[in-house]
């Protein structure tokens, strides 16, 4: 390939969380151009990422405003918006693969000049589609976020066609930041980047709570140098931690860098306190430890740093992670985090000792990352708690979805033995762990996908006889429809009920072969998952074959 | 030589006529001319001033400005003046385009023409003088295509208030106008709302594009409203709801219309609107209309409202008017008039005949004259129709369908099967025919447009839009009406003539559409004149015009309604009618529209997060 791009229309954050599969890529393809498709606004960004070759930027604020305007006319808006897609259009690329979820970049994917296309994007009849398995996936981590355990830049190196194979985030620090930092940053005592974000976001944690944590941790650091960064709109809030922390040393850096320069900070500091932010993904970028606070909407099993040995705390609390539908106007998930306790573990962790005598606080959770066998990332449990039936179904739908989308078999003893080393499983069995009626709802599932799997296969026999057809298809539509009622009556099953919704949702728009073909392979797929699920919890050991092997 | 035979010599050059009749005319003792405390001369009608006691020439000049102003915001190249006032035609001479001038009085025209030199004016311009409608609508400067506005002298309309107000109607203001954005605002029930629809439909056909809100989601509150407050003693309460409930929708609309604004609001009778909504339109640009179908002798609430809006549409000629002025409000009295669509002549079935058909009958609600006056012809075969009726003897035994509410459909078979339709204007204090009644309720036209023969009381101004006995008969009181009744029972072909002379006169002259047309001239030459859009309307119609060097969009915008303004809604009709596989154009349209819905996502904060 020659030419291959990756459209992200997204923030900050997601770009730098790009850097794995730009890595990956060029790994792959060594001769390619390697192209990145941005809002004009983070322009600033792509100076920073590796492998680089050329950067497309799309003026979402002049399209909000030529749309948005009465002034302009509708054959105005037209032209402008041709003006802007006739510059992508300038460049043939082999391959374009999009991560930005939004309807707006399908519509604009399929306007692009491309060979091959992934990712959200539109059939030739303008249906949005998605038929990347990987990418295709994100639509069903949104509804079963709290089973979903699959980093999102795995789910874009999956979609790029390199899973497992992109390696940590990574930047290029021009040596101007770097200097500028030298000059900033404290050159001695322990140096903490702390940066806040907005204190009105419900996945942020308050001020006053990292006022104490603060407080604290210079009790047990008394050479603590913190370095606050943030950009302009966080500066009342990063005034309240100052005169929280009247006794504290501070550097003030809120809104007094730019995006390389924010680089070049973090790289200088012993490690960023923060939330789940752009910012966490900048330090750990540069190879700084980081440690997030992940509370609210944000879950670490789906964006926290993707580097190994980040640290990440979260709740506990039944409800989280929030669903992207609503506003939590009660976040007391805030105060299961005991900020004294906070600062012990991140005196632990700056000190680079054990944390496993730690007191374990009943309401949260600690987590340190690591790549997996494969080159997944995962986030990993630190306290070894009694399992609890969300964290083992968990375990398996990860194994058996990364299967399913790429060939690492999913190896049911394997996952039995990391749930023990994770889990006080004790003398107990998975059967006792997860409720009672479980099992034999999985095992109906199983047997629908088989039985879908027959009726499929039957659509390309009865291809000429319209009434059979019409028998099949309805036979077919009710089998969804049991599935789709097990998946709503045992919300721990609901990621296979999902998927296959996703997947039947995202039919190509082709001949009844091609129709009928996909969709054998959908239920063979929910009868597969169903099938590890049901061989997990009976004990029952699959054959192992393919590991490591991808399309 | 004095002013008179120099006006006259530049008269007679254009009209020979006119210069001998107001040589000829002779002297009007009511008229008198006086030595203002300027020195200029100022005259009196009836003892009334014409022009100001202490400066008339430069309230002339300010008279002229005023008039120049409003040609200039209309672009007008075309002045149709009503009254020639004293001084103000001096200061009228430099207009570049035509000036018309209207005079109804040939004394009054003689006695300013000997006080004042209006030579320079009337060589450039022109004046009639006349009281006859016709001269003035066949003159080619009243007519005009081009752009123009009609203004009056205050006092010329005081003296000539019908003449006035009926070649006001007839005006047009000319020009090819770009359709308008125009937002009707119903009532939540009442009388005025399949008025409402008519306008609307009406503003529809002359090709605006119209906004029909619609308030019938909020009936059943507003009926529970009413229910919970129906004691007489929770009056106090009752108000303070319905004004709760208007504050609510007129917000609802103010919210609406935030980030679209209408280029007016024609506003029907009891349309929940109230101040501060009206504030925020006029904050928004927004023209505002109210017409008000309503008899301000028995209404009061025009006084708070009527000068919130541009122009206070009325349907009573006369006083009205001044009334209003007095308020501070611009009145235009705009009659009543027939939906077509609605009210139309139609074969019966059977089944109808059987059910509707009859001698004589009535439609309409129980208000006190007719409670008393209807009756009386229930031995000549009278059927009433209609709400608010006693629940009684006579009445009961007359109505085939107690107090239902008719549609307007269901009221059409009754106009069509009824051989001599009675129409009584209502009014809640007199005991039959209501000597002083001024205006013309629906009922009127919509029989007329129907072809269906009626019988209405004698009304003042009824002959402005009928021409009593040849196309509607009246009567004036029980006795006549009893009379005329039996006589045109018995004369079938005389009733059906009047019927189609009626069904004429109402198609040519008083359809909903006439009225809006009149309306939104009306509203171009008020003191506040509706602009023209600077812009086209952005319909699929104006981008086929618009996209000659684009076939493939235009194209595309072919395929929808050429009505439809091309928001998202229009852009999925478009992609929907097409056939196969995309055209680039079309996922450029695609992308567009989805654009459009994340618009918050595109330019979102951008925070490093």
């Amino acid at each position: 390939m020659r030419d291959i791009a990756i459209l992200n229309l997204t923030r900050f954050g997601d770009l730098i969380q790009t850097t794995p599969v730009l890595k990956g890529l060029r790994k792959r393809y060594p001769d390619a151009r390697l192209h990145l498709i941005i809002k004009h606004r983070f322009r600033a960004v792509p100076e920073l990422l590796p492998e680089l070759d050329q950067v497309h930027e799309i003026d979402g604020d002049h399209l909000a405003e030529v749309l948005s305007d009465p002034n302009y006319s509708f054959l105005e808006r037209f032209k402008a918006v041709r003006e802007i897609i006739r510059g992508l259009q300038q460049t043939r690329f082999d391959f374009v693969v999009n991560f930005t979820h939004s309807r707006s970049s399908a519509a604009l994917l399929s306007l692009m000049n491309a060979e091959e296309m992934v990712g959200f994007q539109t059939d030739r009849i303008g249906q949005r589609i998605i038929e990347d398995p990987w990418l295709s996936h994100m639509s069903t981590l949104v509804k079963t976020r709290r089973l979903s355990r699959i980093n999102l830049v795995d789910i874009y190196l999956g979609g790029a066609g390199i899973p497992g194979q992109g390696g940590p985030l990574e930047v290029r620090i021009p040596n101007s930041a770097r200097a500028f930092a030298k000059d900033r940053v404290p050159e001695n005592g322990t140096r903490v980047a702390v940066q806040l974000a907005g204190s009105t976001n419900n996945r942020s944690w308050t001020v006053d709570h990292y006022a104490r944590t603060l407080r604290r941790l210079n009790q047990l650091l008394p050479d603590l140098q913190i370095v606050l960064v943030g950009v302009d709109s966080e500066r009342s809030a990063a005034e309240e931690l100052v005169s929280q922390c009247s006794d504290l040393s501070f550097t003030d850096l809120v809104g007094a860098t730019r995006i390389d320069e924010l680089a070049g900070v973090l790289e200088r500091v012993d490690l960023l306190l923060t939330g789940d932010t752009g910012t966490m993904h900048l330090a750990a970028a540069t190879g700084t430890t980081t440690f997030a606070v992940f509370v609210g909407l944000a879950s670490p099993h789906e964006t926290c740093a993707y580097a190994p040995d980040q640290w990440i705390v979260s709740t506990r609390i039944s409800c989280w992670p929030c669903s992207h539908n609503v506003h939590c106007g009660n976040t007391i998930c805030h105060e299961d985090i005991p900020p004294e306790w906070l600062a012990q573990v991140l005196a632990r962790v700056i000190q680079k000792l054990d944390v496993d005598d730690l007191d374990v606080p009943p309401q949260a959770d600690l987590f340190r990352t690591r790549f997996d066998d494969n080159g997944f990332l995962e986030a990993v449990p630190l306290f070894r708690r009694k399992p609890d039936a969300q964290e083992l179904l968990a375990l398996v739908f990860r194994a058996a979805f990364i299967e399913s989308f790429g060939g690492v078999t999913a190896d049911p003893s394997l996952i039995r033995k990391i749930a023990a080393e994770r889990y006080q499983m004790g003398s107990s069995n998975w059967l006792e762990c997860i409720p009672h009626e479980l099992p034999a709802e999985v095992e109906r599932m199983r047997h629908l996908g088989e039985g879908a799997q027959q009726n499929a296969a039957e659509l390309l026999r009865l291809a000429n006889r319209p009434t059979e057809l019409s028998r099949i298809a309805a036979a077919l539509q009710q089998t969804d429809e049991e599935i789709y009622k097990i998946s709503r009556a045992q919300p721990l099953l609901s990621p296979i009920g999902h998927s296959l919704e996703s997947g039947l949702e995202n039919l190509p728009d082709e001949e009844l072969a091609i129709v009928a073909k996909t969709s054998i392979e959908r239920y063979r797929e929910l009868y597969r998952r169903a099938s590890i699920l049901s061989d997990v919890i009976h004990g029952r050991n699959a054959e192992k074959s393919e590991i490591g092997a991808f399309r | 030589m004095g002013n008179l035979h120099r006006n006259l010599d530049v008269i007679r050059n254009r009209d020979p006529d006119l210069a001998l009749r107001i040589d000829a005319a002779v002297q009007d003792d009511t008229l008198e001319s006086l030595q203002s405390a300027s020195g200029a001369i100022t005259l009196s009608v009836d003892g009334r001033l014409e022009a100001s006691a202490e400066d008339p020439e430069r309230e002339g000049e300010a008279f002229a400005a005023h008039f120049l102003e409003r040609a200039q915001d209309a672009s007008a190249t075309r002045i149709v003046l009503f009254g020639m006032g004293v001084h103000t035609l001096r200061y009228l001479s430099e207009f570049t385009g035509k000036i018309l001038v209207i005079e109804p009085s040939l004394a009054f025209c003689k006695a300013v023409l000997t006080s004042i030199d209006l030579s320079e004016f009337l060589s450039r311009h022109e004046i009639v003088v006349t009281e006859d409608p016709a001269r003035v609508l066949s003159h080619a400067t009243f007519g005009g295509e081009e752009l123009g506005v009609f203004v009056q002298h205050p006092t010329a309309r005081r003296r000539h208030g019908k003449f006035h107000d009926y070649l006001a109607q007839r005006f047009s203001a000319g020009g090819v106008p770009s359709p308008y954005d125009i937002a009707v605002i119903p009532p939540i029930w009442g009388g005025s709302l399949p008025i409402a629809h008519a306008c609307a439909r009406a503003f529809r056909v002359m090709g605006h594009r119209v906004r029909e809100v619609d308030f019938s989601p909020y009936l059943p509150a507003y009926q529970e409203l009413q229910r919970v407050t129906a004691d007489s003693r929770l009056s106090g309460a009752s108000d303070a709801l319905r004004q709760g409930l208007s504050r609510v929708l007129g917000e609802s609309l103010v919210a609406s219309f935030h980030l679209d604004p209408p280029d007016l609001v024609f506003a029907l009778a009891q349309a929940p609107l109230d101040t501060e909504t009206l504030q925020k339109f006029a904050n928004m640009d927004i023209t505002r209309a109210f017409w008000f179908c309503e008899d301000y002798h028995v209404m009061s609430y025009w006084q708070a409202i009527a000068p919130l809006y541009d122009v206070f549409f009325h349907v009573q000629p006369g006083d009205f008017d001044g009334m209003l002025r007095d308020a501070g409000a611009y009145g235009f009295h705009l009659p009543m008039g027939t939906d077509p669509e609605v009210s139309r002549p139609i074969e019966l079935t059977h089944d109808q005949q059987q059910r509707y058909g009859s001698d004589l009958s009535f439609l309409g609600a129980g208000y006190h004259n007719r409670r008393e006056f209807l009756p009386g012809l229930i031995d000549q075969g009278l059927r009433i129709y209609g709400t608010e009726w006693p629940h009684t003897s006579p009445f009961l035994e007359v109505m085939p369908e107690p107090n239902a509410r008719q549609s307007p459909d269901d009221s059409n078979i009754i106009f069509n099967a009824t051989k001599v339709n009675i129409n009584l204007h209502s009014s809640p204090w007199c005991d039959g025919v209501n000597p002083a009644g001024d205006y013309l309720n629906p009922r009127t036209f919509e029989l007329a447009s129907a072809r269906a023969f009626q019988l209405v009381d004698k009304r003042q101004h009824l002959e402005l839009s009928f021409n009593p006995g040849l196309e509607v008969e009246t009567f004036k009181d029980l006795g006549e009406c009893r009379k005329k009744a039996a006589y045109y029972l018995q004369h079938p072909s005389e009733r059906c003539d009047i019927a189609d002379n009626a069904y004429r006169r109402a198609l040519a002259e008083h359809t909903y559409g006439h009225r809006m047309e009149v309306a939104l001239d009306a509203l171009r030459s008020s003191p506040r004149p509706l602009a023209a859009r600077q812009k086209p309307l952005p319909t699929a119609a104006a981008l086929v015009l618009d996209a000659k060097d684009e076939p493939g969009l235009r194209a595309i915008a072919a395929r929808i309604p050429g009505d439809r303004i091309m928001d998202n809604d229009a852009i999925t009709l478009a992609l929907r009618s097409g056939d196969g596989e995309l055209t680039e154009d079309e996922r450029i349209l695609l992308f567009m529209q989805e654009t459009l819905v994340e618009l918050e996502f595109l330019s979102d904060a951008g925070k490093a997060s």
